[in-house]
């Protein structure tokens, strides 16, 4: 009986919230929960695919979208926590939305993105089939505190899966592939092996420098990004794992994307995905990682990851009348450091708008943004036309920029984003491009503005 | 003028402190035509800290905290507290900052420090965390300093130690007793982060002050630079903690 009042009253929230339009994704899973605790745990269970978490620092949101096309050209319908809502509400929401009034899931799987803290209780609740692990890189740390904190989420988490359940792991990552050490499920290793691709330097924002068995410094025979790459430890011999979905070949085609080549156990296939970035190449191994450990053909796994395309902003384009505007989230710094790598790609001189809030959401200690490389941005400094900060943080930024060795004559601040965004459009001539990197919540602001121009569509609807 | 500075980061701390502070200490001196010799040091390195005017110690306990016990045993060996002594300017930062007191207890195990400051810390259950403004009054400084904070252990100061500033806005050494760091002669302990330097220029500037001066047994005059952007940061964040009314001019000092 409580679970049935507890359906109802959160498919009621669900149906009010959609009613007067409310972006709120995690209210009507709150209400039922508050009703019955067990809601999530009777819903889930029910779906005959099982339930694919996937968590992590960094690619989240994209794994899972890409994963999504791959379900999708499998005809498996979807169980999706979408709009981002990665806590246990937001999980709870997404099952109830799939729920008759009778309580009967229509769907064949769960996919479920999770926050790293959210992790040990959603493997609890939901008994996941697989999870996958992309990354763990430092984000906003005053959420979780430390990164070997967030690591143990994770742990804990697996622990609580079943033996014949599979963790989906990137070997590239030692603090990833170290997970496979303890696990007790099955694993799956994903990684990269292109001759050539990558570098000996290693990069400023590397978090693992250290072995995490015996605690001396990592060899790397090559740095991918950040700390991503081939490691191996001179004294104890612990060494990225043999990875089963390997990157065999890669083509960059700038910002129109990639073409990868993947080894599986089952076999080869060649994949273009319409994202750029590396990084992006990591989302599109993990998601093929995961279908492959869920049984799909390697057929649907290429429909799949080839129908994908960027959404809610990762990196997008929006026209603008004879303007566009070239949206990506930033919110870490290896992420941030990727979105200027894409930006430097073109040489045209360019104008940015950088919106920076310290909303919970988006973390509030803004004190990563002194570790993005905006030095790479500025170094080819005849390529900044202008700058304009914006967001609750608008000076912090300036002041970044400034130290980053911008010329004080090119930055502008102005905290209200709407008047920020004319100041950056009023800017850039026809057919230019004015490139908009806001964190999480000016995000969201962002493109409520766009939308009451007219621009762009609802981000639940994408 | 030649300013020696050294920095050094625990090898072992895992996940950096974060190299704001480095930028603000490299830029300004470029800015101020000020010829910097910087060594960048870690755990695995052997300096001998007399031999420079400025040493800055980052430390965010973070990843390899079980590490730390190493990093402090070779802090301990090192010419640090010699230097301390002698007068060198030394900024100690977080982890660095508890380093510099005379223990630091956590549930199992208790960690000797250098005994610098006289006090000592304690692990407590959860993390102080959140924006930080501290009033700062020191003969030549007087500032408020703005920054964050985020740190699990609660420090607290025995009867001969000073701390560095008072707490307006936040938690501090404790959570308690309104302190946050410390000063012994030119050893400043803060658990200011994120970032600390880039938006108190102010204070970068007093710790240069110090260092050239001892450095060239003079006085030294610092022109102003022009700080419109930090002023404006600086400004914002006391707006935002509903300081701006209180505030005599936080820049006005220099």
């Amino acid at each position: 009986m409580r679970f049935y009042l507890s359906l109802w009253a959160g498919k009621l929230t669900v149906w009010s919230s959609r009613l007067f339009g409310w972006g709120g994704s995690s209210l009507p899973g709150r209400v039922a929960r508050c009703l019955d605790p067990q809601v999530l745990r009777r819903l889930s269970r029910q779906v005959s695919g099982g339930n694919l978490m996937i968590t992590g620092t960094n690619g989240k949101t994209t794994t899972a979208k890409m994963v999504a096309e791959v379900a999708a050209a499998s005809g498996l319908r979807l169980t999706h926590n979408r709009a981002g809502a990665n806590l246990i509400t937001g999980l709870t929401t997404a099952y109830l939305q799939s729920a008759s009034a009778g309580g009967r899931v229509g769907t064949d799987m769960g996919l479920l993105e999770v926050d790293e803290a959210t992790v040990p209780r959603a493997a609890e609740e939901v008994a996941p089939k697989a999870m996958v692990v992309t990354n763990f890189f430092r984000d906003q740390l005053d959420r979780f505190g430390e990164l070997e904190h967030t690591v143990r989420f994770i742990r804990r988490g697996l622990e609580r899966m079943r033996p014949e359940s599979v963790a989906v792991l990137n070997a590239d990552d030692p603090l990833v592939a170290n997970l496979g050490r303890t696990t007790p499920t099955r694993t799956l290793y994903y990684g990269i092996d292109v001759p050539g691709l990558g570098s000996r330097e290693v990069d400023h924002t590397a978090e693992a420098k250290h072995c995490v068995v015996c605690g001396e410094p990592y060899q790397y025979d090559v740095y991918y990004y950040a700390h991503l790459g081939k490691f191996r430890c001179p004294r104890c011999g612990n060494a990225r794992p043999d990875p089963q979905v390997v990157l065999t070949g890669l083509t960059s085609e700038g910002s129109r994307g990639s073409s990868l080549t993947v080894h599986t156990p089952a076999g080869e296939f060649e994949a273009h995905i319409s994202i750029p970035g590396l990084y992006n190449v990591y989302n599109a191994l993990a998601a093929a990682g995961a279908a492959y450990a869920l049984g799909i053909s390697l057929a649907n796994i290429k429909a799949g990851l080839e129908s994908f395309s960027s959404h809610f902003g990762r990196m997008e384009m929006i026209s603008l009348g004879d303007k566009e505007v070239f949206l990506a989230l930033v919110k870490n710094p290896v992420g941030f450091n990727e979105v200027i790598r894409t930006i430097n790609e073109t040489r045209e001189q360019k104008t940015l708008l950088i919106a920076i809030n310290d909303n919970y959401a988006d973390g509030t200690d803004i004190s990563w943004l002194w570790d993005v490389d905006f030095e790479m941005l500025v170094a080819g400094q005849d390529h900044v036309k202008s700058v304009v900060t914006s967001g609750q943080r608008a000076e912090d930024m300036a002041l970044r920029l400034k130290y980053a060795g911008l010329d004080a004559g090119l930055l502008r601040v102005e905290r209200d984003m709407k008047q920020a965004l004319q100041m950056g459009l009023s800017s850039i001539g026809p057919g230019e491009i004015l490139y908009v990197l806001p964190t999480y919540t000016a995000m969201l602001e962002m493109r409520e503005i766009l939308q009451k121009m007219g621009y762009a569509r609802k981000f639940w609807e994408v | 003028m030649e300013l020696r500075l050294c920095y050094l980061e625990p090898d072992t701390s895992g996940v950096h402190q974060g190299r704001s502070n480095l930028v603000a200490l490299v830029k300004r001196c470029l800015w101020r035509g000020v010829d910097l010799r910087l060594a960048e040091v870690t755990t695995r390195d052997e300096p001998d800290f007399r031999v420079y005017d400025l040493v800055i110690i980052s430390g965010r306990g973070d990843l390899g905290r079980q590490f730390l016990a190493r990093d402090l045993r070779w802090l301990r060996q090192s010419s640090l507290a010699e230097a301390v002594e002698e007068g060198v300017v030394v900024l100690a930062l977080g982890a660095a900052f508890q380093f510099m007191g005379r223990y630091h207890q956590a549930p199992r195990r208790t960690i000797e420090g250098l005994g610098l400051f006289d006090m000592w810390t304690e692990a407590g259950e959860d993390r102080l965390t959140g924006a930080l403004a501290t009033s700062v009054r020191l003969p030549g400084l007087n500032t408020y300093l703005l920054g964050h904070e985020n740190h699990r252990g609660r420090t607290w100061l025995g009867p001969r130690a000073r701390s560095l500033g008072r707490v307006i806005t936040g938690l501090g050494n404790n959570g308690l007793d309104d302190t946050e760091g410390a000063v012994y002669r030119n050893l400043f302990g803060s658990y200011l982060q994120g970032p600390l330097l880039p938006k108190n220029p102010e204070f970068v500037d007093y710790l240069f002050q110090l260092a050239l001066e001892r450095r060239y047994e003079q006085e030294i005059y610092l022109p102003p630079l022009p700080n419109l952007v930090e002023d404006k940061a600086h400004q914002a964040l006391l707006r935002r903690l509903r300081l701006d009314q209180s505030a005599p001019s936080p820049q006005s000092a220099l």
